[in-house]
């Protein structure tokens, strides 16, 4: 558990939470750090589950199985793992919209459901639309250089959220 | 007004406070509306947790305000800015119409 990478620890716990019949799609930093290749180096992994809603204790006793404990603020601990587990109930979003394009990302130790390159580089958008975050802006680049995402759609995207100036300040910096 | 739908008059009075003042911390809220800080550290933890609301820490001070992120954000708006519109004048003066504009340090209120 203490080298295991975010990839990997994603597939081990997307095959694990099967096994309990929980449905779970990988969202946030940790995907930009599958997608660009450990250039940005996320710490949590972000799993969006209506389980957390309907069936808590089984992500308990699936995470429990996996020497994951949950701690009182919410999120899962390893005492040898580096990366904090965490399960957001739903919807799975972008900004107004919802994410409907999901990928099936295998490993070694298993696979899991994460949302796809084009949407991890709108969420990271939203938070540089919202809050200004240029580390979002910045690993929106790093995601949109390493994997082949739909710029068209993102565009579309973020005309519908009222930010087609930003994302032209991204599509200009994206080019350099 | 929406306790049916939010199942909790904390939970209604942080939303609409929210809507009208922007930002808020917990203490502030707690001496409005007279109600105790645990219960209101709770329902902005579950708000929170669900994405409907962020927060950041200014000085030793953590404030919150909705979260533009949040994918129901307008319609959540629209619902609440209705529901004041079915508020008394006086009840909207006591809690809702929060001071915007700032107060020079030490001056007497």
């Amino acid at each position: 558990m203490k080298k295991v990478s975010i990839k990997e620890l994603a597939g081990l716990v997307g095959e694990q939470l099967k096994k309990y019949g929980i449905d779970a799609v990988l969202t946030g930093g940790s995907c930009v750090t599958i997608f660009s290749k450990n250039k940005y180096q996320s710490l949590d992994l972000d799993f969006v589950t209506s389980a957390v809603e309907y069936k808590p204790k089984e992500i308990v006793l699936a995470m429990k199985g996996l020497g994951f404990i949950r701690q009182p603020e919410g999120f899962f601990e390893h005492p040898k793992c580096p990366y904090v587990i965490e399960f957001i109930p739903p919807p799975l979003a972008v900004g107004s919209e919802p994410v409907k394009d999901i990928e099936l990302i295998k490993t070694k130790n298993g696979e899991f459901k994460s949302i796809s390159p084009t949407d991890c580089v709108k969420d990271r958008l939203a938070a540089f639309y919202f809050w200004d975050d240029l580390q979002s802006l910045e690993q929106a680049k790093l995601v949109a250089r390493a994997k082949k995402v739909n710029l068209k759609e993102i565009k579309r995207w973020s005309i519908n959220e009222n930010q087609l100036s930003k994302y032209n300040l991204f599509a200009e910096q994206l080019k350099k | 007004m929406l306790k049916p739908l939010l199942d909790n008059t904390i939970k209604e009075q942080l939303l609409l406070a929210l809507l009208t003042g922007k930002e808020l911390y917990a203490r502030d809220f707690t001496a409005k509306f007279k109600v105790h800080l645990l219960s209101v550290q709770n329902q902005l933890k579950k708000l929170e947790r669900g994405g409907v609301v962020v927060s950041r820490l200014e000085g030793r001070t953590r404030l919150y305000s909705f979260n533009p992120r949040y994918p129901f954000l307008n319609e959540l708006k629209n619902l609440l800015s209705k529901a004041l519109t079915f508020m008394s004048p006086q009840e909207k003066e006591a809690y809702y119409t929060p001071r915007l504009r700032p107060r020079r340090a030490g001056k007497r209120l």
